[in-house]
């Protein structure tokens, strides 16, 4: 049986998943640019934790990243080490995009040719 | 409130303003649900999404920026956020009978001049006047700082009359009704002196 305001806290973890301040949008962003689905990056994480509890929590601190991390992955068990890569990622590609939004097609047409191989058993790209 | 008493919530605020990152979650998991069931009992016809996505932003909002609201109890905390989502559903809804009474208006207006509603000439007239006053609504909001002033005002634009809704709004409702109206013409005058100071008129 779920618990009492699971949904709530489902629609609310999908509303901050819209607000760059929290962690939801990060997890969510990072979700878009891996192609993955949560469940395999709960899984790099280290547990299966659910994404709305992580999303709700607020995003790292640029001066306070490394305690901000420890604190959330400490909150819900999960491996800080993951969890800072994850936020990292993001910050660095929206980091380029603010740099330079020209450039973002390109950015995002070499994230696909990236994945290509993915699917198929081809050649990879190098 | 289950499982949470006031000074536990006064708690999670200071550790908000500290900058614990995981605080949002608990006053979710805390506050979402009686909070959404004490504004539903405000609207009880009013869809239960819009009621809670109301609830959601309110706290979502001050969860971001916990410093800019003032609390020095639990109980003052969860009032205060309680009439911040009243206020936010009081105005999705204001927005969506807005938006049908303009569009029943238009279909009457369709049925009863087809052929004048129709022309280019008629939508263009139509299409101006509404810019107009568009226009106008804009002005005076951006003669006034605060949001609960334009609130104010917005409620005031739509024909609201009602004390008990204005008190709601400054976040006086819980005074003697005597008060609230005292505090409420007060607001009302003031917001009127700021836009006659401007050189806008309030129609």
């Amino acid at each position: 049986m779920r618990e009492p305001g699971v949904d709530l806290l489902q629609r609310a973890a999908e509303r901050a998943a819209e607000r760059p301040a929290y962690l939801g949008w990060v997890l969510s962003r990072y979700l878009d640019l891996e192609g993955l689905d949560w469940p395999a990056v709960a899984a790099a994480l280290g547990r299966s934790v659910d994404f709305a509890p992580l999303a709700l929590c607020l995003r790292p601190r640029p001066d306070h990243f490394a305690a901000d991390v420890r604190a959330v992955a400490e909150r819900f068990d999960l491996d800080a080490g993951a969890l800072a890569r994850i936020v990292r990622t993001v910050d660095a590609v929206d980091a380029m995009a603010r740099e330079a939004p020209q450039d973002r097609g390109a950015l995002l047409a070499a994230r696909e040719r990236r994945r290509e191989p993915k699917g198929d058993e081809g050649e990879s790209t190098h | 409130m289950p499982g949470s008493t006031t000074d536990e919530l006064l708690l999670l605020h200071r550790r908000l303003l500290q900058g614990d990152r995981t605080v949002p979650e608990e006053i979710a998991r805390r506050l979402l649900k009686p909070l959404c069931e004490e504004v539903q009992r405000s609207y009880p016809q009013t869809d239960e999404q819009v009621v809670q996505d109301g609830v959601i932003e309110v706290v979502l909002d001050y969860c971001e920026r916990p410093e800019r609201t003032e609390v020095t109890s639990g109980l003052q905390l969860r009032r205060f956020l309680a009439a911040r989502a009243w206020r936010k559903v009081a105005n999705a809804l204001r927005g969506e009978r807005r938006r049908r009474s303009y569009e029943a208006r238009a279909a009457a207006e369709g049925a009863v001049g087809a052929v004048e509603q129709e022309s280019p000439l008629g939508r263009l007239i139509r299409e101006e006047v509404e810019a107009e006053r568009e226009q106008q609504v804009q002005r005076l909001m951006e003669t006034l700082s605060s949001e609960t002033d334009r609130e104010m005002l917005r409620l005031r634009l739509v024909g609201e009359r009602r004390t008990e809704v204005f008190a709601r709004v400054l976040g006086v409702e819980h005074l003697p009704t005597q008060e609230q109206r005292r505090i409420v013409k007060r607001a009302k005058d003031r917001i009127d002196k700021v836009i006659q100071r401007s050189g806008g008129s309030r129609r």
